[in-house]
């Protein structure tokens, strides 16, 4: 019997050893692959172009992320060189000179009927023609130099050189003319189609490529965050830097705001902003931000810069209207209140 | 009794190493990315500052003097500045996650916290 005792014993002994042994492998094996893992890397790019401070932010597997996020950044400088109305050498300068039609490339020929198609949907509330009106406010320097409150007499005179209208775009020539004098700035459109290009870039370059474009505010996504995860969007609450009014979790799509507190100065305790209303000629009122998402930068931009516009007028109508058009409102007015489109409440909630 | 307390030594030891591995995890991950928030000043999409320390730094670019960046605790503002409209003052301070933006000069100051909630703002 006691023979038989040591035998189950060294057996029992045996089992328990190579469990310990093998359970210390496996964790073992488990903390070594725990470490080696190397997380997704970002790559973030700061510069400034399209006239504000742009971030790139950006993981791919496939190219290193520092050529990636230089290659989108070239391409948001180009859009922005060529679209550059303050350059005489730009594309959009040598449209806005000339009295007759002008042959465009496919680029500029499709930007602009998608800047005149946002025109049309908003009745003229975003309208790329405010070209003299920009610059008799001195908001299309950068430098900030000669800012003003011009004089109505100027305005009105101004107002009668704008309207969305006025560009004539001959699809089968592929050609443009502007009439009544009118200059275009592309200045709440070409932001957009930037990020979106960025966007086309990277996804041609690594289709699972993630991250984030951001020019002055508008953020277009290229992926989520570690491929799986929504990014957090904090919405600026106009009234104080460090605090949001929201959140938005997105994973695709793109989101813009426009703001009272971008570009403006004070004249006797009247703040003057950049976003112009194509119909008085002065600062829109009534909204301190209106913040857009939608499926493409182009759509985010544009229609945010309408419904600022609109927003102090009829909020109702910019928050249950603007999202057949594709854009999702969020509008902080002066009084504060928040409107939003119920369809927001989609990017809302982080899945 | 003998048998059960051999075996129960055993796997004492077993769970031992397997608690040391999970602590031993814990650390090497969470450790990661922590401390305090620092704030970094680029011009024109190059690095020119990068602190953790209060103080109040001079953004000097080619001998001219752009603006002054001031670090207080859990806030930073700009101070200073020789952009027309002033702005960027304007905004006042910012905590972390934060930024402030300069378009004349081409100055973006940003309050980095590896903490952050908020991956990007809207503004």
């Amino acid at each position: 019997m006691r023979a038989r005792d040591r035998e189950i014993l060294l057996r029992l002994n045996k089992e328990v050893v190579w469990l310990f042994v093998t359970g210390s492998v496996v964790v073992a094996t488990l903390v070594v692959l725990f470490l080696l893992r190397t997380p997704p890397s970002y790559y973030e790019y700061n510069g400034f172009t399209l006239g504000t401070y742009c971030r790139i932010y950006v993981s791919s597997e496939k190219i290193n992320p520092k050529s990636l996020a230089e290659m989108l950044f070239t391409e948001l400088d180009r859009i922005y060189k060529k679209y550059n109305a303050n350059d005489p050498e730009s594309v959009l300068s040598k449209i806005n000179v000339s009295q007759d039609w002008v042959d465009l490339d496919e680029e500029t020929f499709v930007l602009l009927d998608a800047a005149l198609k946002f025109s049309n949907i908003t009745e003229g509330a975003f309208d790329p023609t405010l070209g003299n009106l920009i610059h008799l406010w001195g908001f299309d320097q950068l430098d900030e130099q000669d800012v003003r409150v011009p004089d109505s007499s100027e305005i009105e005179v101004a107002l009668l050189h704008t309207g969305y209208k006025n560009i004539l775009l001959d699809r089968q020539k592929r050609r443009a003319k502007l009439l009544n004098g009118i200059h275009i700035d592309l200045g709440g459109i070409a932001k957009g189609y930037a990020l979106d290009r960025a966007y086309q870039i990277a996804k041609e370059v690594d289709p699972d490529c993630t991250g984030f474009v951001e020019a002055g505010g508008d953020i277009r996504i290229i992926g989520p965050k570690f491929g799986s995860r929504p990014w957090v969007i904090g919405i600026r609450d106009p009234d104080d830097t460090n605090e949001c009014v929201g959140y938005l979790y997105l994973d695709s799509g793109a989101v813009a705001t426009s703001g009272d507190y971008e570009r403006y100065f004070i004249v006797n305790g009247v703040r003057y902003h950049h976003i112009l209303d194509p119909q008085t000629g002065y600062p829109a009122r009534g909204i301190k931000s209106a913040t857009v998402v939608a499926s493409t930068a182009v759509t985010a931009d544009a229609l945010s810069t309408a419904a600022f516009v609109l927003g102090g007028k009829n909020w109702e109508y910019v928050v249950l209207d603007f999202p057949k058009s594709g854009g999702h409102v969020l509008l902080v007015d002066k009084d504060r209140n928040i409107r939003k489109s119920p369809s927001l409440s989609v990017y809302e909630a982080d899945r | 009794m003998k048998r059960t307390g051999n075996l129960f030594r055993i796997w004492d030891i077993a769970i031992l190493v397997v608690m040391c591995s999970a602590v031993a995890m814990f650390f090497c991950f969470h450790t990661y990315g922590e401390g305090s928030g620092y704030i970094e000043v680029s011009v024109n999409g190059e690095v020119v500052l990068k602190t953790s320390a209060d103080g109040v730094y001079p953004v000097v670019v080619n001998g001219k003097r752009l603006l002054s960046v001031v670090k207080d605790g859990e806030k930073v503002r700009v101070e200073d500045s020789t952009c027309p409209l002033k702005i960027c003052e304007k905004m006042g301070t910012v905590g972390p996650g934060g930024v402030i933006i300069c378009v004349p000069n081409k100055v973006v100051v940003k309050f980095v916290h590896t903490n952050e909630s908020v991956d990007v703002m809207t503004w």
